[in-house]
């Protein structure tokens, strides 16, 4: 099978979960740093009924701003998330097939499965899995999400992917924005302007500290606020702005240690609220 | 006639970490649980992978060596299953919600004789094959003896005997090395991972750029490690000209794999190039000043604080230990001290705390024992060459650990009130600090005390805190608790360290025990001593008098010794004996001449002996009995005040 395009690889992955079961929903409309956070995931995380879905994100990630090119940092970047409830009795199994599915020939790679454990801070989230490299690289995770907040999560698998790894690895070639989006199209041409400008405005150029604090505070608020007349998701997806924003203010080094621990604890605690109220008792 | 039992465990990949200790037992529950059956295996033997755990049992027979009976492959596949099932882990993952394990479960291959024994283990029934490496599509392989077992996994490069495996591994990477014409970084702990993790590691090696040949080169060892489980290489010149990784694949025939791992390696370096530029642009002295009025924590307060505290300990140390020469460069290592926290480079290597902040100042032209101090201060004292170096890093490190240990109870205590009751994280970091200050104490030759040093930074921190209570309060409940457990830490610690050094558990029982010096370096000594007199006979008879004179003194309370009352003869001897060989005996312990100790000793026990054998103690006379107390007491100081001698005794029950 030639090497896929960015597009062609999404979609091979897109159709292999769909004939899993999974429902393909619709891309995210709040910027996500990680595809934990999306609310087709998160909200349902503690939701015992059976859920299938499969989502292409794009994330973005300030911390993995750079000003120049560079392949593995991307703070701006496509991920294909994947969640299943009740889990696959083989979901290791199932990673390898899909990514047969998706072009590579196995016995050609250094294909390596490592036990690791995760957590995702801002949700008090905390799981056990495998993390998939490639030639070394992480280019996938899988793993049984275990506690929110420490409340146990009914059975369920996460599965993520780094599409941009991915296509680098196909056509063994870091140079992310030579690669082709499509037949006609450079992955540069549709996405390296955005992730030129955003690795600009994280570092270097987004508002002052107070303003952004300003926009935390306000966002928070907000986000009570809509918790107040029991409206969940407007609050979280407030809070998800209040994700972004706080992920600038780290990466410009706005927080003490204490202050940014502080807030990544009200975070949580925010996240926690949006959870509907039966399946948090 | 005997048989052979082949057990193979086939899961998700586990943590390599686990894997070593936890074939280990469930190789014992499996054979304990087999001879609680009535079935004994003469011999047994294990083997792992992260994927796969492995038991051969061989030499089994029924019992009083009888072959097995006829439901002895039923009896077998139960037993198995309950071991199995029942194997406790540190960690585990739940699957399926019903079954757990360290990680799921996926085939289990019993072979008794060559035929399967029926199981089923975690819903997962027993076979009679195996499957191949990841590589090779996790082909199905059948089995039919341990000896085909073998050789098939062999075919597929499938090493399951780990010392074997690893090994071969280290053949690979120094044979690339060779290749490089360098010599490998060796790393003990990451080629144990890499062969736990790999069941057909074979080895691809990739240049370094010579663009990155500046960077420092404690950061690309770092780099090539964390990110990619890399191994290095040094040229002759000591620096880092190419890195091997470890492949779970037999080869690589067009080196697609290699040009993968080389742009992955050239795009980590790139970053770290990256954030270095972005380090270096603000000063050390000028980052330090921005981090003093950030909160550290709740309980160690700002950087400035911390810093304040911090100081304040090294010059103690500086004054007891008189290692005023060193005041200075200590206090401007403890001024740079969290110099690093906020650089990029630790957030993108967070493994490198401290070493970061030694390679800035390095750069930055700081002398040489400061910034050292700064690169060794985080780095975990947990063996002798990986100590701080100089008197300056250590004196640092011991603060640095020594104001954590404190804090630690502060946060315990700021949980539960004002009564400190640590839990199991608390006790274990506890351990860990207090091991660390009793290595570095030690591996610094500092005549310290360390329960004196902890329990000062203690009562300091708690100072701050109960600043209304007088002086004259009692204790707080929290910092009685504290004080009693760093008490029973050091203990403890004081025990485990000794151990690591090679002292035996009698020495160290006779040296800690002892009513003597408690400063580091006099105990040292002592051990060092006693070390050399291991095996001497002497020791025996010393240590039996020792008993003797102490069993003699129970109860007993301090007497005056008046010389007139001494009888004459063996009572008289045995003073002037003692009044001759006392200071001998003081001088050559103190000077460490244990041998010219051990023949003093033997000397005057010789006198004892003969005392205890002539002369009643426990005279009906009183002022003769309590005279002769008061003689024994002042000698027994010599049998315990600095070596408790009665401890040394090899059978005491």
């Amino acid at each position: 099978m030639p090497a896929a395009t960015f597009l062609q690889l999404q979609q091979r992955l897109l159709a292999f979960w769909a004939e899993q079961g999974c429902v393909a929903l619709g891309p995210n409309d709040r910027p996500l740093r990680i595809g934990t956070l999306s609310p087709g995931t998160f909200l349902r995380m503690l939701d015992p009924a059976p859920w299938s879905a499969v989502q292409s994100l794009i994330n973005r990630c300030p911390r993995e701003s750079r000003r120049e090119a560079t392949p593995l940092r991307l703070s701006y970047r496509h991920q294909l998330q994947v969640f299943m409830r009740p889990p696959p009795s083989d979901p290791l199994g199932l990673l390898r097939q899909s990514l047969k599915a998706a072009g590579f020939e196995l016995k050609r790679r250094d294909l390596q499965l490592a036990n690791a454990d995760f957590s995702v801070p801002e949700v008090a989230v905390t799981g056990t899995g495998w993390r998939l490299r490639l030639e070394g690289l992480p280019v996938a995770h899988a793993y049984y999400p275990q506690a929110v907040h420490g409340y146990q999560v009914p059975s369920a698998v996460e599965i993520a992917y780094e599409l941009e790894r991915l296509v680098m690895l196909q056509h063994g070639s870091p140079r992310i924005d030579d690669l082709p989006w499509s037949a006609e199209i450079s992955y540069g041409e549709v996405a390296g302007n955005m992730r030129r400008g955003l690795d600009v405005y994280y570092r270097d150029r987004s508002e002052k500290k107070e303003r952004l604090l300003n926009e935390l505070d306000r966002c928070f608020g907000e986000a009570e606020r809509s918790l107040d007349q029991d409206l969940r998701e407007p609050a979280y997806d407030q809070f998800l702005r209040c994700c972004e924003v706080f992920e600038i203010l780290r990466v410009r080094q706005n927080f003490g240690p204490l202050r940014e621990q502080t807030w990544l604890e009200r975070l949580a605690d925010l996240s926690w609220r949006c959870l509907p109220q039966e399946h948090r008792s | 006639m005997s048989s052979e039992l082949l057990l193979e465990v086939r899961t998700d990949p586990m943590p390599p970490a686990e894997v070593e200790a936890g074939i280990q037992r469930l190789k014992n529950t499996l054979v304990a649980q087999l001879r609680a059956a009535g079935v004994a295996p003469k011999q047994s033997a294990t083997g792992f992978t992260a994927r796969r755990l492995l038991v051969l049992l061989r030499g089994i027979s029924g019992r009083d060596g009888e072959g097995l009976g006829a439901n002895a492959a039923a009896k077998i596949g139960e037993v198995v299953a309950d071991a199995i099932e029942n194997l406790t882990w540190p960690t585990s993952m739940v699957w399926q919600d019903q079954h757990a394990w360290l990680s799921p479960v996926r085939g289990v291959l019993l072979l008794l004789d060559g035929e399967r024994v029926p199981a089923t283990v975690f819903g997962v029934s027993s076979s009679a094959h195996t499957l191949g490496p990841e590589s090779s599509g996790l082909q199905r392989i059948p089995v039919a003896d341990a000896d085909q077992y073998g050789r098939a996994l062999a075919e597929v490069g499938i090493e399951v005997r780990f010392p074997e495996r690893r090994r071969r591994l280290q053949e690979q990477l120094v044979a690339e090395a060779q290749r490089f014409g360098g010599e490998l970084v060796q790393d003990a702990a990451l080629l144990k991972e890499r062969a736990v993790a790999c069941e057909t590691a074979s080895v691809v090696s990739v240049p370094i750029d010579s663009q990155f040949s500046s960077l420092p080169r404690e950061l690309l060892l770092e780099c090539a490690r964390d990110r990619l489980g890399g191994f290095c290489i040094l040229g002759k010149d000591g620096e880092v000209i190419a890195a091997s990784f470890v492949m779970d694949r037999w080869d690589d025939p067009d080196d697609a794999v290699a040009r993968s791992y080389e742009w992955a390696l050239t795009s980590y370096l790139d970053d770290l190039r990256f954030y270095l530029e972005r380090d270096r642009r603000l000063p050390l002295a000028e980052r330090c000043r921005e981090q003093q009025t950030q909160t550290l924590s709740a309980a160690r307060g700002t950087h400035g604080e911390r810093a304040a505290r911090c100081d304040r300990l090294c010059e103690m140390l500086c004054d007891e230990l008189g290692w005023s020469s060193e005041r200075d460069r200590a206090k401007e290592a403890i001024s740079l001290l969290a110099a690093d926290g906020r650089t990029e480079l630790l957030r993108a290597f967070p493994g490198l705390e401290g070493v970061i902040g030694g390679l800035l100042a390095r750069e930055e032209g700081y002398a040489t024992s400061v910034w050292q101090a700064l690169a060794d201060s985080r780095r975990p004292a947990l063996e002798a060459k990986s100590l701080p170096r100089g008197r300056v890093g250590k004196l640092v490190a011991l603060a640095d650990r020594v104001d954590r240990l404190a804090s630690n109870f502060s946060d315990a205590e700021s949980q539960v009130g004002n009564v400190l009751v640590p839990g199991d994280r608390d006790s274990a970091r506890v351990s860990d600090l207090v091991d660390q200050l009793v290595r570095i104490g030690l591996g610094g030759g500092m005549a310290l005390d360390l329960r004196l040093l902890v329990a000062s930074a203690l009562r300091q921190s708690f100072k701050g805190r109960e600043a209304d209570r007088s002086e004259e309060a009692p204790l707080s409940d929290g910092l009685a608790a504290g004080l009693a457990i760093l008490d029973h830490a050091v203990d403890s610690s004081l025990v485990r360290v000794f151990q690591e050094l090679g002292f035996q558990s009698i020495e160290i029982a006779a040296v800690l025990s002892a009513d003597g010096s408690s400063l580091l370096s006099d105990q040292l000594q002592r051990l060092e001593g006693l070390r050399t007199l291991r095996g001497d006979q002497r020791l025996d008879s010393l240590a039996q008098t020792a008993k003797r004179i102490a069993g003699i003194l129970q109860g007993s309370t301090e007497q005056a010794l008046d010389v007139a009352l001494l009888t004459d003869g063996t009572e008289r001897d045995l003073y002037f004996v003692y009044r001759r060989l006392v200071d001998q005996i003081v001088t050559a312990r103190e000077e460490g001449s244990f041998t010219v100790w051990l023949q003093h000793m033997t000397g005057l026990n010789t006198q004892i002996d003969q005392f205890l054998r002539d002369v009643l103690v426990r005279d009906e006379n009183e002022r003769l009995r309590l005279n002769r107390l008061a003689l024994l007491q002042r000698i027994h100081w010599l049998y315990a005040g600095e070596i408790r001698v009665a401890e040394l005794l090899e059978d005491d029950d």
